[in-house]
């Protein structure tokens, strides 16, 4: 499958990008855990997806 | 480039240019998995227990006629906001990811950008955030 939001040189097979989505809650743990540390969080339920109008002001962290 | 996305692209040229051992084909998995919004599930394992809001209820708390947030501390008093995760991209030995946030919090208040997790003995870690949103 081709992405219809990339071109050509950012498309990879499902199976490739897919095979490591187990992880993806595991990430998602982490980022809570070591950026928030709240006992109780509101997600939507939906992921975001590449957004033509999304804001954007760049500051920097490094942690 | 990721042509129906100018605004990602020109993120992740900026996240690149501030995480040199970010891997090209880290950023091409994202890329690939941000084309598509996603229903997350409500059993995932996340080590703390949270709630899965749809857009419904948020646009019946934060509805015009009402204080949402305040309606919303109080409904979830534990809560600090809401955070909206994107999908995550992973290089081939799945050893390094990237994951965009953006976490909102009362008022006008919030944040997001880009984080890359490095996975060491087993577990996710922080390695880098880079901000590009602000509020």
């Amino acid at each position: 499958m081709l992405v219809a939001c990339g071109d050509g040189d950012s498309a990879l097979p499902d199976n490739a990008t897919d095979a490591h989505a187990a992880d993806e809650p595991a990430v998602f743990a982490a980022v809570l855990a070591q950026e928030y540390g709240a006992s109780f969080y509101v997600i939507n339920d939906q992921t975001m997806a590449c957004s033509p109008d999304a804001p954007s002001s760049p500051t920097t962290s490094r942690t | 480039m990721l042509a129906g996305c100018p605004q990602l692209t020109n993120d992740l040229a900026y996240v690149k240019t501030q995480i040199p051992e970010l891997a090209v084909e880290t950023v091409t998995s994202f890329s690939v998995q941000s084309a598509t919004s996603r229903a997350l599930s409500a059993d995932m394992d996340l080590g703390a227990p949270y709630l899965l809001m749809s857009s419904q209820e948020m646009n019946a708390i934060f509805s015009p006629s009402q204080d949402g947030w305040q309606l919303f501390y109080e409904r979830y008093p534990d809560a600090p906001g809401i955070m909206v995760f994107s999908r995550v991209g992973f290089n081939s030995t799945g050893n390094q990811a990237l994951v965009s946030w953006r976490f909102q919090w009362e008022g006008l208040g919030g944040d997001g950008g880009f984080i890359v997790l490095a996975k060491v003995a087993g577990a996710w870690q922080v390695a880098h955030k880079v901000v590009t949103v602000v509020s």
